[in-house]
């Protein structure tokens, strides 16, 4: 691939994701959005984020992956830390763990 | 100080907020820079160009995309689509904090803008709506925006130089979902933000095979219709 398009890609992604990211800042909105649009608001964070989650788990690879996944359980696993100590550090390091020993003690089921 | 006391803090300790809040989502995101900086590399980009692109973009998982296909030699037009529609959730973000960044001189939105992205925006948010309200609230995103922009340049840096040597068997992409997981425990309290994480979660397994990453923004409106439905269902119920 060309180096120099390759370049002016890098910079052209970067001015879109900057202008997703300063569009509703311009000031351009009105002051008060409509009841609707505040409420629907507060949904924003569970909305994206949960996603994000889904896809790391059953689709790791792009494909879904519901059988031999042990994603599914690390991340299960993952959850109930978070909620029994609410935190990060915790809740990443029991995944993590989990998700390597599961792939240890699966590998000779290959 | 009284924790409920944010309506008098100095900017200074707003900033000091954000760090301090920020900090221990660090954990997920130097392995999730680490992959970044190994994936570009061997996706065919320069170092250059991969630490480039972390400044440039500042947006993971949208960095994540652009070098997997790069490397897959996919049309540019297609790149520039799929980066702007993974990064479209920004503009949710952005239009759920404009009111309390709004009145904010250009180059601070200019600024807090470059900064906004998922796990900065995820601490801050909670402050904003959570706590009661400071002249100099705009300085607890500065700080989580900082911080993490700091931690991805660094950990991005550290993957172009010695990623090579960490194996793939390490899936330290897994960071990603299990940090989410712990910012999102907290947020879910009531049914209709259980029900916005259902709804988002069908629409992915329904929409991910569609072209350019459309199901992160399908699976965003999905989620935000399903709590709005729900809102409504459950304030019936009460009033009958």
């Amino acid at each position: 691939m060309d180096n120099l398009i390759l370049w002016g890609l890098i910079f052209a992604c970067g001015l879109l994701t900057f202008s997703t990211r300063f569009l509703p800042l311009t000031g351009l909105l009105p002051k008060q959005l409509p009841p609707l649009i505040e409420r629907a608001m507060h949904y924003v964070p569970v909305a994206v984020l949960t996603p994000i989650v889904i896809y790391g788990v059953f689709l790791p690879e792009g494909s879904l992956m519901i059988s031999d996944n042990m994603r599914i359980f690390a991340a299960l696993l993952a959850l109930i830390a978070t909620l029994m100590t609410g935190r990060v550090i915790i809740t990443i390091v029991v995944g993590m763990g989990s998700l390597w020993l599961l792939e240890i003690l699966n590998l000779p089921a290959v | 100080m009284h924790i409920n006391d944010t309506q008098n803090r100095t900017g200074w300790d707003e900033f000091k907020a954000g760090v301090s809040e920020e900090l221990p989502l660090q954990i997920g995101i130097i392995p999730f820079g680490l992959v970044f900086g190994i994936l570009g590399v061997e996706s065919g980009l320069s170092p250059l160009q991969t630490i480039c692109l972390s400044l440039i973009l500042f947006g993971g998982a949208s960095q994540i995309v652009f070098a997997q296909l790069v490397a897959a030699g996919t049309p540019f037009g297609i790149i520039l689509a799929s980066v702007t529609t993974i990064n479209l959730r920004h503009t949710l973000y952005g239009l759920s904090m404009a009111a309390y960044l709004r009145e904010l001189p250009l180059y601070w939105r200019l600024g807090l803008a470059y900064l906004l992205t998922d796990e900065a925006y995820a601490v801050s948010i909670r402050r904003f709506s959570q706590q009661r309200a400071s002249p100099h609230m705009h300085f607890h995103l500065l700080g989580t925006g900082l911080t993490l922009h700091l931690f991805w340049q660094a950990s991005t840096i550290s993957g172009v130089v010695v990623g090579q040597a960490l194996p793939d068997s390490l899936s330290l992409g897994f960071v990603i979902p299990l940090t989410f997981i712990a910012i999102l425990a907290p947020i879910v309290k009531r049914p209709a933000e259980l029900v916005a994480g259902c709804c988002a979660s069908v629409a992915v397994l329904i929409s991910y095979h569609l072209p350019w990453n459309l199901w992160l923004i399908l699976a965003a409106f999905a989620g935000i219709a399903g709590g709005l439905v729900t809102e409504r269902l459950t304030k019936q119920k009460g009033a009958l």
